[in-house]
């Protein structure tokens, strides 16, 4: 009796086991959250990555939020110390820099140095074009985030309006103002610009100090050193730009229109050529007329320059990156690591028509694209404002003001450098701001 | 005594709540305001430096983007008032008078009034479009295409491009006011005065505006708010552009506290908003403090 008393307790004990056991499995399932940008390109990327990787994790559940305005929405639940275990960060709201500088980043150095998803003689870190690794720092060995897609910011032209006039896209600054004036004989305009939006007019002033004075001297510029504004060939290349205003290049009202405007004269066939980021084809899909055709091109070189003729404006999209309050970081940087992951990249390319920072997975582009991911391969150098932006944003404003000024003709160059040197003179001394390094 | 204090108590059970409301949604939002403004911080982690006046002492001192924009604000605050008073007491005049077609007519002028701003804004930005604009094709047409311009981007016009369409939608609104106000005197002074032979303007002058006077003080003040506070008009024309012609406090504020995430500095700012804001009000109605007409 005694005996089968002893079985009957065994077995309650070995069921109760059981249930604790399943229980704790049931528990270890990881709900992770991640929120996006709902932009350009959607979340139905970012939802399919999600259902892949819970099939190769059954115990993690995905979740993708998605928002236009994600940085806006998320804001307060950073504040909280409530964020998501992934976030990816564009426009309004919250910048990486800031959440960098606040120190609510959670570093995937560690994970970098891994083996890759689906490439496992690799670390996750050679997978990646390197320069892009490097954008968001706080000047440590640390690596913060990673982006998936990548950008440039070239010039574009328009194919069957040079064929029918017989134009070639300029190889040189000289070229670039000789073709400039044949284009207006014929009573188009040379180049669309537009002037709301400030900032896309330093990435004409940056190319064009690079390609002047050199990428030695783009950095001293953007790492706020003394004298750097005051340097001749940087001084020339700000002349340079002017030139181009001063001929007539740009349309009538071009400081009034936003990019969209500029671009839609582009696309109308009202302007030969635009300068823009790789994302135009797709920006301008529901404008152009359906055989309109927009071809890449790089910045023209500068023959009396020092500077690198291939070196390419990479715009480096925001990163994205694990919270430091996430609930499950380690998982997080793990999603991230498939996120970018050679098969998903390759996925994401052909399913976005966009580049992707993911070594050789820039495969089967568009023809756009592929031209410029051939610009991509060729430069041995990149730069990006995005870093300065997110360090010195009182500066990159003041940035911005002055080369509206300059284009509004209320500046001269002579004038332009001499206040942004000191501009960027107030930033280095201001006590509050802390100063940081790029090398491109 | 005791009846007394069970008097109080009555009346103070009866205030609490709405007492209550206003200390939690507006006294302790103020006084937050002005403790965050003694602080460094950007707004996302609890971590504040604590720098005292400083925030204050660099705006008055060492900011011309801050004077440039108080000076921005004091062009609508004087512009944006005149003009609109002189409109709407213009329009109600005319059609406190019932005409055939003046119901009609009023609620044409009311109309912009109920746009929401982000229309407005959008909808005049078209209007002064480089390229498509009505303005300029309405200048070309009429041979004055001298004066065409990119109103948005040239500096020495935006402040006006951008004050214009504050001026239309507010004309509407304030002359339903006024013409309320008007139609609320008894005719027979204006029929007496008209016996004895009085003009219109002399009328409008001696009769009209004085028994509507704490009408038009009231509207005043709201003006002088709304030309403090105009944001998302300013906002989404220029974004305070051409490089800071047109950036008011408010763009200001915003700028250093969402895209520079200063929230500090632009709180400090808004407690000097506050404050200029408080004083022009209080300046306002003292100074336009009359005798209240009984009739």
């Amino acid at each position: 009796m005694k005996r089968a008393k002893n079985a009957v307790v065994r077995l309650f004990l070995a069921m109760a086991v059981v249930c604790l056991l399943s229980a704790g499995a049931a528990a270890e399932t990881i709900e992770l959250e991640v929120a996006v940008f709902d932009g350009a390109f959607g979340t139905d990327f970012f939802e399919y990555v999600a259902r892949e990787y819970e099939e190769m994790h059954p115990n993690v559940e995905v979740t993708i939020q998605g928002s236009p305005e994600i940085g806006i929405v998320l804001r307060p639940r950073f504040l909280q110390g409530n964020p998501p275990d992934v976030t990816w960060l564009v426009r309004e709201g919250i910048t990486n820099a800031e959440l960098l500088r606040a120190d609510l980043i959670h570093p995937i150095t560690e994970a970098m140095h891994s083996p890759a998803y689906f490439q496992e003689d690799k670390k996750w870190k050679e997978t990646i074009m390197p320069g892009t690794l490097r954008t968001l720092t706080d000047g440590s060995d640390e690596i913060w985030g990673v982006s998936l897609d990548l950008l440039t910011w070239n010039m574009w032209y328009n194919p069957q309006m040079f064929e029918e006039y017989g134009w070639e896209p300029p190889q040189t600054f000289a070229d670039l103002m000789a073709l400039g004036d044949e284009i207006r004989q014929e009573g188009i305009v040379p180049i669309a610009l537009q002037g709301q939006i400030a900032d896309y007019n330093i990435y004409w002033v940056m190319q064009f100090i690079q390609r002047q004075a050199g990428m030695d001297a783009l950095n001293s510029v953007l790492n706020l050193e003394e004298g750097a504004w005051l340097q001749d060939g940087v001084l020339e290349a700000v002349r340079k730009f002017r030139m181009l205003k001063d001929e007539g290049f740009f349309q009538s009202g071009a400081m009034g229109m936003d990019h969209m405007e500029a671009q839609t004269q582009f696309v109308m066939g009202d302007a030969a050529m635009v300068a823009n980021g790789s994302w135009m084809p797709a920006e301008m899909g529901g404008i152009a007329p359906d055989d309109f055709e927009m071809v890449p091109f790089q910045y023209p070189k500068f023959e009396d320059g020092v500077g690198d003729p291939n070196a390419l404006n990479v715009m480096d999209a925001e990163k994205w990156i694990v919270p430091r309050d996430a609930d499950h970081p380690e998982q997080a940087v793990d999603f991230l690591k498939f996120l970018t992951s050679k098969p998903m990249a390759q996925e994401f390319v052909q399913q976005k028509d966009a580049m992707t920072t993911v070594v050789g997975a820039n495969v089967d582009l568009s023809e756009e694209l592929q031209i410029m991911a051939d610009m991509v391969e060729e430069a041995d150098r990149t730069f990006t404002h995005v870093p300065i932006q997110g360090w010195y944003p009182e500066w990159f404003g003041t940035w911005a003001d002055n080369t509206t000024s300059l284009l509004l003709g209320e500046l001269d160059p002579e004038d332009y450098v001499e206040v942004m040197e000191r501009a960027s003179e107030r930033t280095r001394e201001d006590p509050n701001v802390e100063l940081f390094e790029v090398d491109f | 005594m005791k009846a007394v204090y069970r008097q109080i108590g009555f009346k103070a059970g009866f205030l609490a709540p709405a007492v209550g409301i206003f200390v939690v949604f507006f006294i302790y939002p103020i006084l937050q305001t002005l403790h965050v403004s003694l602080y460094r911080w950007g707004g996302l982690s609890p971590d504040m430096d604590w720098v005292g006046l400083d925030n204050f002492r660099n705006l008055l001192f060492h900011d011309p983007i801050f004077w440039k924009a108080v000076s921005n604000n004091l062009f609508f605050l004087i512009v944006f008032p005149i003009i609109t008073l002189v409109l709407s007491l213009f329009f109600a005049s005319v059609f406190a008078r019932r005409f055939r077609g003046s119901t009609l007519l009023s609620s044409v002028y009311f109309f912009p009034a109920l746009i929401s701003w982000v229309a407005i804004s959008i909808l005049w930005s078209f209007i002064y479009h480089p390229s498509i604009g009505i303005l300029n094709s309405l200048l070309a047409g009429i041979g004055l295409e001298g004066l065409a311009r990119t109103w948005l981007a040239d500096p020495a016009v935006v402040l006006g491009a951008v004050a214009a369409p504050l001026i239309w939608r507010n004309v509407g609104f304030y002359m339903v006011m006024f013409v309320a106000a008007i139609r609320n005197i008894p005719p027979e002074y204006h029929e007496s005065a008209l016996i004895d032979g009085a003009s219109r303007w002399t009328i409008f002058r001696h009769i009209t505006l004085p028994l509507i006077w704490e009408v038009v003080s009231v509207a005043v003040v709201f003006m002088v708010v709304n030309a403090f506070l105009a944001f998302d008009l300013v906002w989404i024309m220029t974004q305070g552009g051409p490089s800071r012609h047109s950036e008011i406090l408010t763009t200001y504020f915003y700028r250093k506290a969402f895209i520079e995430f200063q929230m500090g500095y632009a709180t400090a700012m808004a407690v000097l908003l506050f404050i200029g804001v408080l004083t022009v009000s209080l300046l306002l109605r003292r100074f336009m403090q009359r005798e209240t007409v009984e009739y």
